[in-house]
């Protein structure tokens, strides 16, 4: 009798003490930003330093673009997020969508015309540009790819990755202007897929999640990702890693912000929105290679550790509009021609 | 299990009332959302779903390579698991309780842990082919992780602890007085094993398959680390939900995959009622010894299973004390200055996750209590009209793959505070476990116990409180701790609930797989493990054979 007695009031003891414990959690001033790695464009280092100048968590989010548009469009009666981050064409295509509330943070005008929208319902908090992420000791003797020709060589067999387009943003640029780049168009995805089904004979994964540590281990050999994450890899943690843009041309991408519609903090955002245009914080993105949006935040320091200015000669700037209007269905068809093959 | 009447087992309308809380909890978390979802997949926007799921195709690919992996795993995990069950049910070996304890270990882990596990073993930079390398000079199943062998080998991974632990509670039942009686009469092995055992053991072997099978169709975060060249069903409706906001395509999947586990477990499962427990163990005297090298043999087997499931652990573990550059380095900034440093430091990533899953399983634990306990009493000494299939439904959602019951639960219940969410996800897959082990508590008591208490005059109430909860307390116990180990594990329902203010420790340790290095992870698979591993010892102690329904891999 006794021993269920004391069960009984642990049950009891445990049902009031579950509530108050959550309230206390939830009473901190927080910003949710969907897509916020800590791994990419040091999102890490930038929240951590933005905790301390403000007191204000934004905790880390695992959601691609793709994803974090997606759990935008499926919370919309019932707003979770205050913003997200996406590469330039997803966060255009959301905005489309009515999932963005307009704000123009302080700082608005340094930000270059064709890199915001004019109704301020997203812009570009930095930039980067697409290349091959080579960690060369986990090459096992094969030579470091030039080109995307060079992918296609057999001995590169299981080395490659690239994340799932239909996830990142990252990779939807990556496949979008691969297309573009091989004589596609935005009606005919036909060439770049067909480039992309023979480097399938390569790919070790389409990783859906931040393999950033598994380059650093080897586990991935070749990552064709964003420049600045090989340039951390390389300059921050000392890795064997060697950033190249491909001889055949590369693109570079603006990295987007937008305001949830209907965000629930949704003065702690805009002022968490005003700082990511400091040049505190345009510096910390700068620290993990991604190139700060405001004209002058690059210390030269980081700025003198990029390829020469010739290597980023060949990369071109894709038109975000089209860009946004095909991903439907060049995702779809990358998901039936690519990976729905499934081996 | 109803039919015999029993004094103090009577049919009526009065047992509905324990059971009521059940009711509208089955209804409101389970029925009303996933008949969203089912209706999503039947009608769909001008079209049906259902016919394009089955028509030639991806969603089709994924189906029979979801049916085909997952039932050749549960095939070699049975047989895999016949020698190491036998020898656990049957011989009294030294080290016999650790070696249960290290088999049954992983039933506990998320899928996530599991596919981890596998790329730290099988990965291209992983123990097992940095070792050939080392040992042969050539690269050598490197990236197999990433295979529809890598996936069979994670399958593998959860199910044979699942199989042993289903084999050895059915080995324990079995009568070896059969066999000591054929032997006797002059029948040879091959008779004995050809007209007794197999026979005998037909339908634990049938129900085991159907409980692993079921495993392996479910799992999903197993596939979302692994399943990178291979497509099975639960990604494509991971896909499909979250990539795609298709909830028809997803609805039509999962009702499928629902649909093959419900009937693998209608067709083959029953195999292991509990029946009269221990029986076996009582009689063992009569029963025939095996020779000395067939016990070694077996013993030798089960030992290479538990080292087979702690391997991977202990060699992920070891990465939050080593420094050996295959780890490889810290990537957050800091070098490892030693372990109590690289412990904060996961503890003050990680902590705010941590609380809220000790918070989630403190509200989980006696809520599943409430709803299921009572329901299981009155399941068994006071059946009401319809009260079998009341049970049956509370057990069901065991075959629901998780990703789709918390999707079916953000559509209709979005606007519910998402730890209320959480906690009924976790309940959905909880409650069938206290269902189950009080019941089956119950039914090992004579239940004439309570009708001569009442008839010596004690008041229901008094019967309850003085005979009925201090009879059923380590049921109650077992139950409390089966439901913590489950609720701790939980990611496939968390991973789509959770928000990143609302995270569960589970989603955390995906996201510190993914974004964090090595003795990080290792350090957050250590912590998550603490608790876990006295809970399993537990659990065995208090012969918790429910576990093998573990959360979700």
């Amino acid at each position: 009798m006794n021993r269920s007695a004391a069960f009984l009031a642990a049950i009891a003891l445990a049902f009031a003490a579950a509530p108050g414990a959550t309230a206390v959690a939830d009473s901190e001033q927080v910003v949710v930003q969907y897509d916020c790695i800590p791994n990419y464009a040091n999102w890490g280092g930038v929240t951590a330093l933005y905790k301390k100048v403000s007191g204000v968590t934004v905790p880390p989010d695992p959601k691609g673009s793709s994803v974090a548009m997606a759990a935008l469009e499926r919370e919309r009666e019932h707003p979770v997020a205050d913003c997200a981050y996406y590469s330039g064409a997803i966060g255009f295509q959301a905005a489309q969508k009515g999932l963005h509330q307009p704000y123009k943070p302080k700082g608005w005008e340094a930000i270059p015309a064709g890199l915001k929208d004019p109704g301020g319902l997203w812009w570009t908090v930095h930039t980067s540009t697409i290349a091959l992420v080579v960690n060369t000791k986990a090459l096992g003797g094969a030579p470091v790819p030039r080109s995307w020709q060079d992918l296609l060589n057999p001995v590169y067999k299981g080395k490659v990755a690239y994340d799932d387009p239909t996830w990142g943003g990252t990779s939807y640029t990556l496949v979008y202007g691969l297309n573009q780049l091989m004589g596609g168009s935005d009606a005919d995805f036909k060439p770049g897929l067909a480039y992309l089904k023979k480097l399938d004979a390569n790919v070790s994964s389409y990783p859906r999640e931040s393999v950033y540590n598994a380059v650093l281990r080897g586990e991935i050999p070749i990552w064709i990702n964003a420049d600045g994450n090989g340039y951390k890899m390389k300059h921050v943690d000392g890795a064997p890693v060697e950033v190249v843009i491909p001889a055949e041309g590369s693109f570079t991408m603006p990295l987007v912000m937008g305001m949830a519609k209907g965000a629930p903090h949704p003065a702690e955002t805009r002022r968490y929105f005003d700082w990511l245009l400091t040049r505190e914080a345009q510096a910390e993105f700068a620290k993990a290679y991604f190139r700060p949006v405001v004209e002058g935040a690059m210390p030269p320091d980081i700025a003198a550790r990029f390829l020469p200015a010739r290597d980023y000669a060949r990369a071109r700037a894709l038109d975000l509009a089209p860009m946004a209007a095909a991903a439907d269905a060049l995702k779809k068809a990358w998901l039936e021609e690519i990976r729905g093959s499934g081996r | 299990m109803g039919g015999s009447r029993l004094p103090g087992k009577r049919a009526g309308a009065g047992g509905l009332l324990p059971a009521l809380p059940l009711l509208l909890f089955l209804l409101l978390a389970v029925a009303w959302p996933l008949s969203h979802l089912a209706a999503a997949a039947v009608t769909g926007a001008g079209r049906s779903a259902l016919a394009e799921v089955l028509s030639a195709g991806r969603y089709r690919t994924s189906l029979v390579n979801s049916l085909v992996l997952s039932a050749a795993a549960a095939a070699a995990a049975v047989a895999l698991s016949i020698l190491p069950a036998w020898v656990l049910a049957r011989e009294r070996f030294a080290g016999r309780r650790l070696l249960r304890a290290a088999i049954a270990l992983p039933l506990t882990f998320s899928g996530v842990l599991v596919g981890f596990l596998m790329v730290v073993m099988l990965g291209r930079v992983g123990a097992v082919p940095v070792l050939l390398q080392r040992l042969t000079g050539r690269e050598l199943l490197a990236g197999s992780a990433y295979t529809s062998a890598g996936l069979f080998c994670a399958y593998l991974y959860f199910e044979v602890p699942r199989a042993v632990m289903t084999l050895e509670a059915a080995f324990r039942r079995f009568p070896g007085e059969l066999d000591a009686a054929a032997r006797t009469l002059g029948a040879s092995a091959r008779e004995r094993l050809l007209r007794i055992g197999l026979p005998l053991l037909a339908p634990a072997l049938r129900s085991t398959f159907a409980l692993t099978f079921s495993a392996s169709m479910g799992s999903f975060g197993v596939a979302l680390i692994l399943a990178r060249r291979f497509t099975v069903a639960p990604l494509e409706v991971y896909n499909q939900l979250i990539g795609f906001l298709d909830d028809a395509t997803a609805g039509a999947l999962c009702l499928l995959l629902a649909l093959a586990t419900l009937a693998a477990d209608r067709l083959l499962g029953g195999g292991t009622r509990p029946g009269a427990a221990g029986r076996g163990e009582a009689l063992s005297s009569l029963r025939a010894r095996p020779s000395r090298l067939a016990r070694r043999a077996g013993i030798a087997v089960a030992a290479a299973a538990a080292a087979l499931l702690c391997a991977p652990i202990a060699i992920t573990v070891a990465g939050a004390f080593s420094s050996s550059p295959w780890y490889g380095q810290r990537s957050e900034g800091a070098p490892v200055a030693g372990t109590a440093p690289l412990f904060r430091y996961v503890l003050g990533l990680w902590g705010p996750n941590l609380l809220r899953s000790a918070e989630l399983a403190l509200a989980v634990v006696p809520l599943a209590l409430l709803l299921g306990a009572p329901a299981a009493y009155a399941f068994r000494r006071r059946p009401f009209p319809g009260s079998r299939l009341l049970e049956a439904a509370a057990v069901a959602p065991l075959a629901i793959p998780g990703i789709a019951l918390a999707v079916a639960l953000i559509e209709t219940a979005g606007g519910a505070p998402r730890i209320a969410l959480l906690a009924a996800g976790h309940l959905v897959y909880t409650v069938p476990l206290v269902v189950k082990t009080v019941g089956n508590a119950l039914e090992s008591h004579d239940p004439r116990l309570e009708g001569a208490a009442r008839s010596l005059g004690a008041g229901r109430l008094a019967v309850l409180a003085r005979l009925v909860v201090p009879l059923l307390a380590p049921a109650l116990v077992l139950s409390a701790l089966l439901v913590f180990a489950v609720s701790w594990g939980e990611f496939n329902a968390s991973f789509l609930l959770a928000t990143p203010l609302v995270q569960t420790f589970p989603a955390a340790l995906y996201l510190t797989y993914t974004t964090n290095s090595f003795p990080v992870a290792a350090a957050a698979t250590l912590i998550f493990l603490l608790p876990v591993a006295p809970a399993v010892a537990a659990i065995q102690a208090l012969g918790g054979e429910e576990l093998r329904r573990g959360p979700q891999a």
